[in-house]
């Protein structure tokens, strides 16, 4: 094989044809069977034949220039699509966005990912392992371990002791499950979600980590999963972002992690797809607020009157971008009254406050967050990623865990609630888990009482999910006696963003974006859907 | 596989032809049956030309001059005025920002602790070859070898940082080697897909059936860049030098360079000798000081010398160390730490302490505001670091051992070459070099089309999409070659062509057949890259500083960003100077948790980034619209209307019509203008206290507070049409 054939046998349109104009129906369904950095199906007719399995196949011209729409019809679709026309070239092939989803009818409409960052501690919350408080200071058995990297942290440590769990576990009534008295709001939740003892993960270290559960690699750079999604089912909302996140922290400001923007990022799907940020402090959305001095009433004049000219000069050059620049500046000025009201509590009752928490007041909190959530649900926005950090309790767990439950507990599971009792959960996917959890030996000198932790743990962790078409009360997979490695149902990140997808209605193996030659997914070349805990 | 130069085309509208590009997209359009559009309009050719070489849009006496001498000549008025712009410092800033993206180019490090760098002085190399129209193969060899040519200039350190602008993780728990491994596999990923538009990471696993480049053959190039005295981690930590901002860091990994500027020389060496002359000083005192020093250690018990409330860890490493096993450093530091603390009751002892500390907190300050730039370095011969193959790009899986090479898909290296990065660079820009030429050419093309000729310009392997016009791809790449790779001679020819002069008015036949214009019977009409959207508003209000290079700049953004990504840990230094507000936006800093907001579609940085992403969203407009540069733009714009621009409000309008989008406005755009800017003044009349607000009136211009607000929202309005925001 070469590259750059350049055959001085076609003439440079045969040549044109011949290497662009494929569509799905003449696409041989097999052809890329066997390799394994590409899925088997071809599902876009913009996912065009330009792959190096593809072999020649022509069409008539039309069916190049014009692909599924043709015409000044394409060009105004690509502009309402907002994308430019003169840049085509972004989107996988000649494509505009995905199209031919969803592929199955979706449970969820939409997804709340409570990611908790920094790696919750499994062994304390969410896997009860009652025969390992009496081994409390014994060393974890070398073949227990054997195998699981660490990080440089502990890597040389020479004793490993079990460092039993910080409180006692509970068992729910009518779930069954036992969950520690560290989190008994989602105690009391647990007959409506479905916990997962047996995640796992390759990473180590929190910005990997946390890359790889958002855009399935652990080095920066690809389309973050609400990216993936605004890419394959479009936005719901007229006047809102599809793919919103919010940012909170511990409020001991202890053990945070950094949150980079590409973990809600397009990486290199176009910029329209990636996370709008909704702030705690200043606007809401960066640049929402007018200029000082000019009324609500002058900026609509001044709309109007760009539009007008725009107008003009539309009738000169009748580039249909600016058909588009219209609408996304009358949009822009609907955002500047729907995100305020939005973003305003006041009309929310004393009891709905309540259920999530006293720290619901405070700006900026995951409590207000989780309110916020649900509000962004309401009106039609599909992927909310709220971000919380300070899970990261290396050489204090003694005294930060609880705080970390105290602040994400109640409101975790008033969310659930309150999305179950407007109707929402059944078409609403709640996710709450870390990137990884904490080794169930201990860090630091265990006998201090204070002074001590543990380290990051990716070999067997815990992750929860609710509502959106997940069974309810359910428990899946099963690690050994010191919640050290998992002995049943691994779920693996990727197979857990595939289930994801596929609540979704999205084939993860389907939905793709040529870049660099290759065509790339969420869950890479790997992931299988978790059937079993679906609904 | 090296390109031939292909017969220019024969094509029936000859007299169309300016140059032979134009003969190969004439000649694809006749088979087509399409007419290529008229040529554009003076004001637009020009603004095209002055956007497109150096960013910035043309003045109206620049374009009242060119429309005259265009009336006359076209092709004249092209050609001088092309010459002008390339002549222009300004064109080596826009030539360079694609090169920054391809580069990754950023002024922090990413990751958790996201720590500042000092590769600027790189940046401004770039800013600088383009200007000098440094030939391509030196511009390649320099940044991808300097370090190996015989007796390197400065200059030429610094052009490797090319392969050091990748991120740097200074997390605590990092594995260092696996670090090690990704900023190798970086720079792989940047070197392939910017001079060989290839994209090697697939085999960065494994080997892939219809891949051109097998797994071997992966780490046989990774080695190239492998050898170098690299740690995987932060080798330096450092204050808060360099004009820096709040917060941060300099984070810095080895091999670097340090740039003193002659000051800091001059300074580093005053304060060095007013060391030396203390420590003449001292010398007759020591054999005192020793005695009284010994004492003084003697009267403290173990744990006291460990306690570090009482001592510093460095301090306290010496106090446990027998006399005898100190070296003269520790000597020196230990005495001039008793000096200052020892309770010697020595008034003359403690000045003298106190003397020579300040100078090394002087000295220390000097060698901290140093700017340390990351560069490349290859080991020496007798500690080469050996490249395995690491099965699946697992950094814990080294398999065979390899040494640097090239695929085999390629044209192997000559024999003479060194195989190192040396001979790598000399392979990349050899005449016959199948990619190099072909693949750099189309980027060019790409930017002043929007497309290259192959669209995917970042992969030109067998996945990749093939060339639109092979036969003008190749004619391009040939031309650049033989010219000694000279880039403004290529730029001449695009910029020249009768095909980059058309008109872009979009018609309803051509547009069903070929939606996205790739076979060019239009003009490109695009809209401009956010940077310069920034740099555009700067001009036209006549706010811009425009000098060249320099440490990065502080421009306005909103409040608490730096500061939500960091957990208050780092915070955005607040500035009021106008070097730091109205610079051109290539030198903002660029922090990699945090880029710049307003710089919205802009490659992250973080990755080689060769294709731009252009896209059409609500957050843009509320941006052009409200952002703080933005409205302070529109407010110094009102200012030139009420002053530099007649008395009719008619005039003014045109005025800033003509700044923005290069020409004049219309009847009926006049009419929409006046009729806006009447209304305004009515909405302002009755809220003077909002249009003082508003247009943020000074004292001085309190009596006509309504007018200036009337013009700022006009100039807001002009600042925002879809004309100024396109290049046409």
């Amino acid at each position: 094989m070469g590259i750059l054939p350049m055959p001085s046998t076609e003439s440079p349109t045969d040549y044109l044809q011949s290497n662009l104009a494929l569509t799905p129906a003449s696409f041989p369904p097999n052809t890329w069977a066997g390799c394994p950095c590409h899925s088997t199906a071809m599902n876009s007719p913009f996912e065009s034949g330009l792959h190096h399995h593809a072999r020649r196949l022509t069409e008539t011209r039309r069916q190049f220039f014009g692909k599924s729409a043709t015409g000044i019809g394409a060009a105004a679709l690509t502009s309402l699509l907002g994308r430019d026309p003169s840049l085509v070239g972004n989107d996988g092939g000649d494509g505009l966005t995905a199209s031919g989803f969803p592929t199955h009818v979706a449970k969820a409409k939409r997804v709340i990912y409570l990611m908790q960052t920094g790696g919750p501690s499994h062994l304390d919350l969410f896997d009860y392992k009652p025969g390992i408080y009496g081994r409390h200071g014994e060393n974890i058995p070398d073949s227990v371990r054997a195998g699981v990297r660490l990080s440089t942290m502990t890597g040389s440590y020479k004793d490993y002791p079990v460092l039993k769990p910080l409180q006692s576990y509970q068992q729910h009534k009518d779930s069954g499950m036992w969950l520690s008295d560290l989190v008994p709001y989602t105690r009391d939740i647990s007959d409506r979600i479905c916990l997962i003892n047996s995640m796992h993960t390759e990473a180590v270290n929190h910005a990997p980590g946390v890359t790889f559960f958002l855009t399935g690699h652990q080095l920066p750079g690809r389309p973050s999963m609400g990216a993936w999604m605004s890419y394959g089912l479009g936005s719901a909302s007229e006047d809102l972002p599809a793919f919103v996140v919010m940012l909170s922290r511990d409020r001991e400001n202890s053990c945070g992690q950094l949150f980079y923007d590409y973990y809600w990022g397009s990486g290199f799907i176009p910029g329209k797809y990636q996370g709008v940020n909704f702030r705690s402090q200043g606007d809401p959305v960066l640049f929402l607020s007018d200029p000082k001095g000019l009324s609500r009433d002058m900026k609509k004049g001044m709309i109007d009157d760009i539009a007008a000219l725009n107008q003009e000069h539309y009738s000169d050059v009748a580039d249909p971008e600016i058909q588009t620049r219209i609408s996304q500046y009358e949009m822009a000025y609907r955002m500047q009254s729907s995100v305020p009201e939005l973003t305003d509590l006041s009309g929310e009752p004393q009891h709905i406050l309540d259920l999530y928490g006293p720290d619901v007041h405070r700006p900026g909190s995951f409590a207000r967050n989780c309110l916020q959530a649900r509000r962004l649900a309401e009106r039609g926005v599909q992927f909310i990623q709220l971000m919380h950090a300070g899970w990261d309790q290396h050489n204090n767990i003694p005294t930060q865990l609880a705080v970390q439950c105290r602040d994400t507990d109640q409101p975790s599971a008033g969310l659930v609630k309150d999305l179950e009792q407007r109707g929402l959960l059944e078409d609403t996917l709640v996710i709450w888990g870390g990137e990884f959890g904490r080794t169930p030996f201990g860090q630091g000198d265990i006998t201090n009482a204070k002074a001590h932790g543990r380290d990051h743990h990716g070999a067997a962790f815990s992750l929860w999910m609710a509502g959106g078409g997940v069974k309810p009360g359910v428990q899946y997979g099963k690690t050994d006696d010191y919640a050290y490695n998992i002995v049943e149902n691994k779920v693996h990140v990727h197979d857990f963003q595939a289930t994801v997808m596929h609540l979704l209605g999205i084939d993860h193996e389907r939905l793709t974006y040529r870049f660099q030659g290759r065509r790339f997914r969420l869950t890479d070349v790997h992931g299988h859907v978790v059937k079993e805990i679906l609904s | 596989m090296s390109p031939v130069r292909p017969a220019v085309p024969a094509v029936a509208s000859s007299g169309q032809v300016k140059n032979p590009i134009d003969a190969f997209i004439l000649q694809r359009l006749e088979v087509e049956g399409l007419a290529p559009n008229p040529p554009a309009a003076a004001r637009v050719v020009l603004r095209r030309l002055s956007l497109d070489l150096t960013g910035l849009p043309p003045t109206p006496a620049e374009l009242a001059a060119f429309e005259k001498a265009f009336g006359e000549n076209p092709d004249a008025a092209v050609a001088a005025a092309v010459d002008r712009l390339l002549d222009s410092p300004h064109y080596g800033e826009r030539m360079a920002l694609p090169w920054l993206d391809a580069a990754r180019y950023s002024d922090s490090n990413g990751f958790q602790q996201d720590g500042n760098r000092h590769q600027w002085p790189w940046r401004d190399w770039v800013v600088k070859a383009y200007h000098e129209n440094m030939p391509f193969d030196r511009f390649t060899v320099e940044q991808l070898a300097g370090d190996l040519l015989p007796e390197p200039t400065q200059d030429q350190l610094i052009a490797t940082a090319f392969n050091r602008n990748h991120m740097l993780n200074g997390e605590g728990g990092a594995i260092a080697e696996e670090q090690r491994i990704n900023n190798v596999i970086d720079r792989v990923d940047a070197t392939a897909t910017t001079w060989l538009g290839l994209t090697m990471a697939c085999a960065q696993c494994h080997t892939h059936k219809y891949d051109p480049i097998t797994h071997d053959e992966y780490f046989q190039f990774f080695a190239f860049f492998n050898n170098l005295p690299e740690t995987g981690v932060v080798d330096q930590r450092s204050g808060q030098g360099c004009a820096f901002g709040s917060g941060a860091t300099v984070q810095v990994s080895r091999p670097w360079l340090n740039l003193p500027t002659d000051e800091q020389n001059a300074e580093k060496a005053r304060l060095e000798g007013e060391i030396r002359t203390m420590g003449v000083l001292i010398t007759p005192k020591m054999a005192a000081i020793d005695t009284a020093r010994k004492t003084w250690e003697s009267g403290f018990t173990p744990a006291e010398l460990e306690d570090r409330t009482r001592f510093p860890g460095s301090i306290s490493v010496i106090l446990r160390m027998p006399e005898e096993k100190r070296n003269e450093n520790q000597k020196r530091d230990i005495t001039e730490f008793f000096l200052l603390k020892g309770n010697h009751g020595d008034a003359q002892w403690l000045e003298l302490g106190e003397s020579i500390k300040s100078k090394r907190d002087g000295l220390r300050a000097v060698n901290e505001a140093i700017v340390q730039i990351m560069v490349m370095e290859e080991n020496p011969a007798d500690k080469t670091r050996e490249t395995f193959v690491l099965t699946r790009g697992d950094y814990q899986q080294p398999a065979a051992k390899v040494t640097p090479g090239t695929p085999a898909f390629l044209p192997a290296m000559a024999g003479d070459l060194p195989a190192n990065r040396l001979g790598l660079a000399k392979w990349l820009t050899d005449p016959k070099h199948p990619l190099t030429a072909r693949v750099i050419v189309n980027r060019l093309w790409q930017q002043f089309f929007g497309i290259g000729i192959v669209k995917t310009s970042e992969d030109f392997g067998v996945q990749g999409e093939l060339p639109v016009h092979p036969e003008l791809l190749d004619w391009l790449a040939v031309e650049f070659v033989e010219s000694g790779w000279d880039v403004q001679h290529l730029v001449k020819l695009i910029v020249t062509s009768a095909t980059y002069r058309q008109d872009a008015t979009f018609a309803p036949e051509k547009t069903e057949f070929d939606p996205v214009n790739r076979l060019l019977s239009r003009g490109t009409r695009a809209r401009l890259p956010a940077m310069l959207l920034r740099d555009q508003a700067l001009a036209v209000s006549g706010l811009l500083i425009p000098e060249v290079g320099g440490v990065p700049v502080y421009p306005k953004q909103p409040e608490g960003l730096w500061e939500e990504f960091s957990f208050g840990k780092i915070s955005y230094p607040s500035r009021e100077e106008k070097e730091h507000l109205y610079r051109r936006s290539l030198y903002t800093f660029w922090r990699r948790t945090s880029a710049p907001p307003n710089m919205f579609d802009s490659s992250a940085r973080q990755v080689c980034t060769v294709k731009p992403s252009t896209t059409n969203t609500p957050l843009h407009a509320l941006t052009l619209l409200n952002d703080t540069t933005y409205v302070e733009a529109a407010r110094a714009l009102a200012r030139r209307m009420m002053n530099e621009a007649g008395a009719e409000p008619a005039g003014k309008l045109a005025f800033a019509f003509e700044l923005a989008t290069g020409r004049l406005p219309d009847e009926r755009e006049r009419q929409l203008l006046l009729n806006g800017y009447e209304r305004s003044l009515n909405e302002f009349a009755s809220f003077t206290d909002d249009a003082i607000a508003y247009a943020a009136a000074a004292d001085s211009e309190k009596d006509t507070p309504i007018e200036l607000a009337a013009y700022t929202r006009m100039a807001q309005v002009i600042l925002n049409l879809d004309e100024t925001l396109n290049r046409p």
